[in-house]
């Protein structure tokens, strides 16, 4: 960078001041207080000032007098091209203009070309190496901090470490902004942490969407098994209910069986019975015909046959009866005959063996009361006895009495049963003669004959009333034809239902009564399962109805899933290359910096030898922290440049000679134009030639800007400045275009 | 004569996780070609529409997509046009098959799915013998004892299966000559995704290809109309159906600047294209190709596009004089070329990627 013009318009000191320079060796040369250090101040206010600041120092610019701040415009030229910096602090505009291209940057944007330009980003650093103060040449602190932090960021030509550095910053930004989050959870994470983060949400989709579908594939699966079941149980169910019903028809069957067999036994029982009883009823028929066509007595003349029998017997019975009543009553009546007959006395003797009785008793109770004595014994007993056969002589003698009478009465008696003897005799011959002619009206001989021949008649009729009524109960009211076409029927059922039962194929089906109850158990459990699978089923199918598999809803999000993997590889792939980028880059970087402070060394080496005539060329620099060491050939050591080692002279030609090599070493390629404010107080005229010559042979790459107020420096410049001449006034307003440079 | 209708592989309800997003959007189009066939099929007034297989991706499928078939079936019907259909490998026959659940012959008199076993329909009314065999569980057994008498004039055949390729050992593999032993006036095959013929007159069998984009790599979009006028004679006309195009654009970036290469691919570009660009050749680190901005622009400009880049940094000697290694530039193209020459197979595309990044950072960075 080489300074062309510079106009100030109320600065400190100035209200409008303009100079312009040479790209070279400028001389501003004015007394004290003439303005010197208001131009410095404003360069570098040009350079590193932001006009927005509102730092309280800004201020302290406005010229004495000024109501307002004022501005500084700086034309410069950078690689043949020109640009003009304009800063307005009253306005806070800064503005830079690409004179040849027409660019114009505006703000912090102006601010970042000009220090880019410069190469030097910091007042500070500027300050501790291309502007050298009076007396503070080797006031290398100031600054040091920058500087030890850019001796290792120097790059030689090409994109320098400002375009590195933006570039790295840019990779460094692009990996954070990639993989920001992917150690540690952070706010806002980067596009892989995100990337994976939708993975992560998108795979647990599909797994939700996969899990659902399967467990929907497998309802489908389990409702189409739960049909099958379904289907195969209800068929088994049908059959072995067509079976089951089968035997409870075949057992109906035989249940109806048996007793159509028994009424068809009973039938053809009764019907046998009732031909029977027709059949013999029949021959009761022709027997009783028989019988009665030989003669039998009926009921009747059996009864009257009977009758006199009975009569005649009990008329023999009379008369046997008469017989022996009169056997009994002449036996009687002679037995009557022969009996004595009574005395007399009857009457008296009753009451006499009374007394004697009557006494005895009395006897024998005085000899109870006073005890027997023999003679009283004796007399009791004689007066009892005494009495006692009066009396049995007294009752004798009236049976012989009544005896008597007896008798007489029994002979009448006899008479009479005599005469009735007769009687019945006579009679009994009659009833025995009617008897006999009875029997020859019925044919019969005897009694016992008719009443054999009745007794047949009898139990024929008998006979045939029973079987009759035998009959007639068993027709029970109906006819034989009725029963026998009953019975037809029954046999035709019987027939039918056994034709039924006897088929192959119900013989196959046949099954025991406990296979039947079986049977009727496994229906049971059979109806309960179809009813159980029924009822899955349904329940299955209503779930199913609710919600179908997904399909399309999975394949979405596969493809999103497949699209978010691709992008994460993609970010990955990126991370992977940019880190690779960005570790070459580094790596180019370290490998293509020589050693800044090498570089210094050499350099600084170089300068001292100009500076001292060859006397002193080796320079060492060390940092952190920053350190010079200069080796003295007579000491044949590295001593620092300081009194008492060496004279305040060398030392400060030894850190002159390192602020230039600084100056070219940190800004990297860039060349600041150098402010010098009369270092060299301290050097001879020796010395200053050589540190003339040195500052020629640097203003051929680096302007140099000497401020002083003397005048042994002109000789060497290219351009003399007066500061103390009245600062020139420019025609124009501030912001037109200042004078081309020359 | 005997007009026939041939497709196969349509694939419905097929998953593209490669397109993304888009992935919904060409599973309907599926259908909506689908039913573009019916209607082509309507409109030609064909005698048989022959599906050889595939017509659904997998087994599962949703209600939807059966009626919508179905729907298809009928209107066949309604114009008197029979579907020949076989069970593809992707969805043969089985229990638990989208066939036994969707049950077309039921409700689509006009539809017959052959069987597992080879299979002879016989249309009295056509003169026409249409023998065809599905992939059942075991697998393809294409052409395995098909009956070879025919008792009509005309005898076509569909099978599913992957022909014979000289090299290449397949189990079940429909061999030319097998097919022509047959004797068919026509066999409509199924399984590859891109037209073309096995054997030609007069016994010709032909892959119709899948009626619409599937996959990268793979022709697609065609159905087949085939014309039988006389027993082998068949005539075979190829007819797009489908919407959207597969394309693959190799661009060789060698003396192209980055523009060119921009203009080259957008060219082939289309919003029914689904593009795979293939960057090739060298570029200076100046001119390399900037594939991310490609890839934006593609996306706006196709359905779904794919860049690959294989171009690789061009560093001759007079390249690498342009910058020096003392540079930043220079050190960092040498040194990532150390690194890819002496790093394994696997990274060096990444260290080859990571310098042209790296370059056209450093390049690109502005400069005052």
């Amino acid at each position: 960078m080489r300074l062309l013009a510079l106009r100030i318009h109320q600065f400190r000191r100035f209200q409008e001041a303009a100079y312009v320079f040479d790209p070279r060796f400028n001389v501003l040369v004015g007394p004290n207080e003439a303005g010197k250090s208001t131009v410095r101040h404003a360069i570098l206010t040009a350079f590193f000032v932001n006009p927005a600041t509102t730092a309280k120092r800004v201020a302290g610019w406005r010229p004495w007098g000024s109501e307002s701040l004022g501005a500084i415009a700086l034309e410069f030229e950078v690689d043949g091209r020109r640009f003009e910096l304009r800063k307005d602090f009253e306005h806070r505009r800064a503005q830079l203009r690409d004179l040849d291209q027409g660019r114009t940057w505006e703000g912090t944007r102006a601010q970042e070309r000009v220090l880019q330009a410069l190469g030097l980003p910091t007042e500070a650093l500027y300050r501790a190496t291309a502007m050298v103060e009076q007396a503070e040449i080797a006031t290398l602190r100031v600054g040091s901090a920058d500087i030890g932090a850019r001796l290792s960021r120097v790059v030689q030509a090409g994109p320098g470490d400002a375009e590195a550095d933006a570039v790295l910053r840019r990779l460094e930004r692009e990996i954070t902004d990639l993989e920001r989050g992917l150690d540690r959870p952070v706010k806002n994470p980067g596009l892989i942490r995100r990337l994976q983060e939708e993975v992560e949400r998108l795979q647990g989709q599909q797994a939700e969407l996969q899990r659902r579908i399967a467990r929907l594939d497998v309802q489908r699966d389990e409702l189409k098994r739960l049909r099958d079941e379904e289907e195969a149980a209800a068929r088994e169910l049908r059959d072995r209910e067509a079976l089951l019903r089968a035997n409870q028809d075949f057992m109906t069957l035989q249940a109806q069986l048996d007793p159509l067999r028994e009424r068809e036994r009973a039938l053809a029982e009764r019907i046998g019975a009732i031909e029977g009883g027709y059949a013999r009823l029949q021959r009761l028929g022709r027997d009783l015909e028989t019988l009665q066509s030989r003669g039998v007595p009926d009921d009747a003349a059996m009864a009257r046959l009977h009758a006199a029998a009975g009569a005649l017997q009990n008329q023999r019975h009379e008369v046997q009866r008469r017989q022996e009543e009169v056997q009994a009553a002449r036996a009687a009546a002679d037995a009557l005959g022969a009996a004595p007959s009574a005395g007399r006395g009857v009457g008296i003797m009753l009451p006499g063996a009374g007394l004697l009785l009557l006494a005895g008793a009395a006897a024998a109770a005085a000899g109870a009361i006073r005890g027997f004595t023999l003679p009283l014994a004796i007399l009791a007993a004689g007066l009892l006895a005494g009495g006692a056969a009066l009396l049995v002589a007294a009752r004798r003698r009236r049976r012989l009495v009544e005896l008597g009478r007896e008798r007489e009465a029994a002979v009448a008696r006899l008479e009479e049963m005599e005469r009735g003897l007769q009687a019945a005799r006579d009679a009994l011959s009659e009833q025995e003669e009617a008897l006999r002619a009875a029997l020859a009206a019925t044919g019969s001989a005897t009694l016992e004959e008719a009443a054999r021949r009745h007794a047949e008649l009898r139990r024929l009729i008998q006979e045939q009333a029973a079987e009759r009524s035998l009959v007639e109960a068993h027709l029970g009211g109906r006819k034989l034809e009725e029963l026998q076409e009953e019975l037809g029927r029954v046999r035709a059922d019987v027939a039918g239902r056994e034709a039924v039962l006897l088929r192959p194929e119900v013989a196959a089906k046949r099954l025991t009564p406990l296979q039947v109850q079986q049977l009727e158990h496994e229906v049971k459990d059979l109806t309960q399962r179809v009813h159980a699978l029924r009822a899955r089923r349904e329940h299955l199918e209503r779930e199913a109805a609710e919600g179908a598999p997904d399909y399309e809803g999975l394949m979405a999000v596969e493809e999103q899933l497949a699209e978010r993997r691709e992008a994460l590889e993609a970010a990955r792939h990126r991370a992977h290359v940019w880190r690779a980028a960005r570790d070459g880059l580094q790596m180019a970087r370290q490998q293509v910096l020589i050693p800044a402070r090498r570089l210094v060394e050499e350099r600084a080496g170089e300068y001292l030898s100009l500076l001292t005539l060859g006397v002193y060329d080796k320079v060492r620099v060390e940092e952190p922290p920053l350190r010079v060491w200069v080796w003295v050939p007579r000491a044949g050591a590295w001593l620092e440049p300081a009194e008492p080692s060496l004279s305040r002279g060398t030392a400060d030609q030894v850190y002159l000679a390192v602020r230039l090599a600084l100056v070219e070493v940190l800004a990297e390629g860039s060349r600041p134009p150098l402010l010098l404010d009369d270092p060299f107080g301290s050097f001879d005229q020796d010395r200053l030639r050589a540190a003339m010559s040195l500052l020629r042979r640097v203003s051929e790459s680096y302007q140099v800007l000497l401020f002083t107020c003397r005048q042994e420096y002109e000789p060497f410049a290219d351009r003399i400045i007066s500061v103390a001449d009245a600062p020139p006034q420019l025609p124009g307003p501030f912001w037109q275009q200042p004078p081309p440079a020359h | 004569m005997i007009s026939l209708l041939h497709t196969a592989d349509v694939h419905l309800g097929m998953g593209f996780p490669g397109l993304g997003a888009h992935g919904r959007e060409q599973r309907e189009q599926l259908r909506r070609t689908f039913a573009r066939i019916v209607e082509l099929a309507l409109q030609e007034r064909v005698d048989l529409l022959l599906i050889a297989g595939d017509l659904f991706d997998s087994h599962r499928q949703s209600e939807a997509t059966l009626a919508f078939v179905r729907e298809q079936f009928l209107r066949l019907r309604e114009g008197r046009i029979r579907v020949a259909l076989l069970a593809g490998n992707h969805d043969p026959l089985g229990e638990g098959s989208v066939w036994s659940r969707a049950r077309f012959e039921a409700t689509c008199d006009n539809v017959t799915l052959f069987g597992a076993q080879p299979q002879a329909l016989v249309l009295r009314d056509l003169d026409l013998t249409v023998v065809g065999q599905s992939v059942g569980p075991d697998g393809p057994q294409p052409l395995r004892g098909w009956p070879q008498e025919r008792t009509t004039r005309f005898a076509v055949g569909l099978a599913h299966g992957s022909a014979y390729r000289e090299g290449v050992v397949e189990e079940g593999t429909i061999h030319p000559a097998d097919v022509r032993r047959l004797g068919l006036d026509y066999l409509a095959l199924g399984d590859w995704h891109s037209a073309q013929a096995v054997t030609g007159p007069p016994t010709p069998a032909w892959y119709a290809g899948a009626p619409e984009f599937l996959a990268m790599d793979q022709e697609a979009g065609q159905v087949l109309l085939v014309k039988i006028p006389q027993p082998g004679q068949a005539q075979v006309r190829p007819v797009r159906v489908g919407r959207r195009s597969y394309r693959r654009v190799e661009v060789d970036v060698t003396g192209l600047d980055p523009e060119s290469v921009r203009a080259a691919v957008l060219a082939a570009a289309g919003p029914d294209v689904v593009l795979d660009v293939v960057l090739t050749g060298t570029a200076p680190p100046l001119r390399l190709p900037e594939v991310r901005e490609l890839e934006e622009a593609l996306q706006e400009a196709c359905f779904r596009a794919r860049v690959r880049n294989h171009a690789t940094v061009w560093l001759d000697e007079e390249t690498l004089e342009a910058f020096p290694e003392r540079t930043l530039v220079g050190r960092y193209i040498r040194l990532m070329r150390e690194r890819a020459a002496a790093a394994p197979p696997q990274e060096r595309p990444v260290l080859e990627e990571a310098l042209q990044v790296g370059v056209t950072m450093l390049l690109g960075a502005e400069e005052l």
